[in-house]
């Protein structure tokens, strides 16, 4: 048995808090989630102080985006064909409806699945009384949402079959619309995800954001159509991407038409990237007061990074990024930290391998702020990066 | 992850900033974590502690942490059974006079019951200076426990 310091075990003994294992199921819990699940993942400002608001789960303030120079994720044209809408209870339009997944109830997916009349789904998930689940076949897929006030089946089409692998950073799309007893029209995605993808976000225009589903290669996303989805933020292994919605996610309602009991197809075609990419190159902010003669920047993803100093004497230059520009130097990679520089001992870990030290200009006196032009390149398929930063001595 | 990991890291920001500040502490760590997916290792927890200790460190001073943790130690003192309290107590007293860095390394083997090698992670110092800060540490407590004890507190062994 191993030997315990009586000191320890006496500590020990008196931890003044214990681990509460039901505390990532409070409210409180999955109000953080679906916040930081909804932020973008921009390192830019990583180290400056950022607070989350807790707010009801899913609900999210304007956000600032990523502006992505190349598309990282390629949509494939897919559609999903309907092949049975048919209302059941009556009830309030998608009352209970969750904008992310949450555990089911006892009983409720075996239940729904039974009432698909579909076997042995590769996804299944709920929302609160909502079920939806997805079913893989040698020709592609079906997708099935059951609830109080819905039964809808569809087969997705277009994508390719579950034999054939498809990249790891690919998303093949396909969107429906249905609608339940009350007329009110609800769309759904669905599809192959890539090995890479790790979460797809569904932004809609009154800023609640739906997560999708993902198990087993598949996504799914269903969401009332009251107010209509702009994009979705995608995010891989390499990085965060912004990738356009199929049309009729974003259209309105209306516009998908048809009484209750109809459904509508749309095919949609998506741009086309670089599959197996890291990922654009991100640049963050100094990571410490500059220290003999240097300073030390973060840049996620780059190949190289070209620090471009602003003369202080042109204001009016040193606000547009892409302005003219002082002396040019490039930066170096930094494997480690040099154990003299002032930064706090855990950042290495922390932030592996996007360290950068750039040299500041000489003639630059020593108080004062200095803005730089930072250009990172990153691989072939991702092109540059460029952003401003202010270095405070 | 974030299922798995939430309450240990939230019961690591509230043994240092309190309950009320720990919510906050917590999501300002898994947001940095989300950011850093890539970065994450296979076995997130020191890796989390450490971030979740940046961000206490950057968001609340020493001094408040040290109130903070006192405030809560007063309030939340455990194992209320009649024959504990002397022993916590003298305990207590003794913790109040370990510097900062003797108490996070304890607190890190003791309450977050990590080992050697996890502790150190969270700290960014290799194994073998935690090591020796944990041993130093656990000495001094030692010294304080026995200075401030009462007949209702056992000798403390000798580390080995």
């Amino acid at each position: 048995m191993k030997h315990q310091p009586r000191s320890l075990a006496l500590l020990r003994n008196a931890n003044p808090v214990s681990v509460d294992p039901t505390a990532a199921r409070s409210p409180q819990a999955a109000a953080v989630f679906a916040q930081i699940v909804a932020e973008p993942r921009n390192p830019q400002g990583r180290l400056r102080r950022r607070h989350i608001a807790i707010r009801p789960a899913g609900v999210r303030g304007a956000r600032a985006r990523l502006a992505v120079g190349a598309a990282g994720i390629s949509a494939v044209a897919a559609a999903i064909i309907v092949a049975a809408i048919s209302g059941s209870a009556a009830g309030p339009a998608f009352a209970g409806w969750s904008a992310r997944p949450t555990p089911a109830l006892p009983g409720q997916i075996a239940d729904a699945i039974r009432r698909c009349g579909l076997a042995a789904p590769v996804l299944v998930e709920a929302r609160g009384p909502y079920t939806a689940a997805v079913f893989a076949s040698r020709s592609g897929g079906s997708a099935c949402v059951e609830g109080p006030s819905v039964s809808f089946v569809g087969s997705i089409g277009g994508v390719q079959a579950p034999d054939n692998p498809i990249a790891p950073n690919q998303i093949q799309t396909a969107v429906a619309s249905g609608t339940d007893t009350d007329g009110q029209t609800f769309i759904l995605l669905a599809g192959r995800v890539g090995s890479a993808v790790r979460s797809i976000v569904i932004h809609r225009s009154d800023h609640i954001d739906v997560i999708a589903s993902i198990k087993n290669g598949w996504y799914l996303a269903w969401w009332p159509a009251r107010a209509h989805a702009t994009d979705a933020t995608v995010t891989t292994s390499g990085g965060v991407h912004d990738i356009a919605l199929p049309s009729l996610a974003t259209s309105s309602p209306a516009s998908c038409g048809g009484p209750p009991g109809s459904g509508c197809v749309a095919v949609q075609g998506g741009s086309n990237g670089s599959a197996g990419v890291p990922g654009p190159p991100l640049i963050g902010g100094p990571l410490a007061k500059p220290f003999d003669g240097t300073f030390l920047l973060q840049v996620d993803n780059a190949l190289k990074v070209l620090v471009c100093f602003h003369p202080p004497h042109n204001e009016t230059a040193a606000m547009q990024p892409n302005g003219p520009t002082g002396p040019c130097t490039h930066a170096a990679r930094l494997t480690r930290l040099p154990s003299s520089y002032p930064v706090q001992k855990n950042l290495p870990e922390v932030f592996p391998n996007s360290v950068w030290k750039v040299k500041l200009p000489t003639g630059t006196g020593d108080h004062g702020a200095l803005v730089f032009l930072v250009v990172a390149f990153g691989t072939r398929s991702w092109g540059q990066s460029r952003n401003e930063i202010t270095v405070n001595r | 992850m974030f299922e798995t990991h939430y309450a240990p890291v939230h019961a690591f920001a509230a043994r240092r900033v309190g309950r009320d500040l720990a919510d906050e502490v917590t999501a300002e760590t898994f947001l940095v974590a989300w950011r850093r997916l890539e970065a994450v290792p296979a076995e997130p927890l020191p890796w989390l502690y450490g971030v979740a200790r940046n961000v206490v460190l950057r968001q609340h001073g020493a001094s408040a942490r040290q109130a903070k943790t006192r405030e809560l130690i007063a309030r939340e003192r455990p194992g209320a059974v009649a024959d504990d309290y002397g022993e916590h107590d003298g305990l207590w007293r003794a913790w109040e006079q370990l510097s900062d860095t003797d108490r996070e390394v304890l607190s890190l083997a003791a309450w977050e019951e990590l080992s050697v090698r996890d502790a150190a992670r969270v700290l960014g110092v290799p194994t073998s200076v935690f090591s020796v800060r944990l041993h130093r540490a656990r000495r001094r407590l030692e010294r304080h426990l026995q200075q401030t004890a009462s007949s209702s507190i056992p000798a403390i062994p000798e580390a080995t």
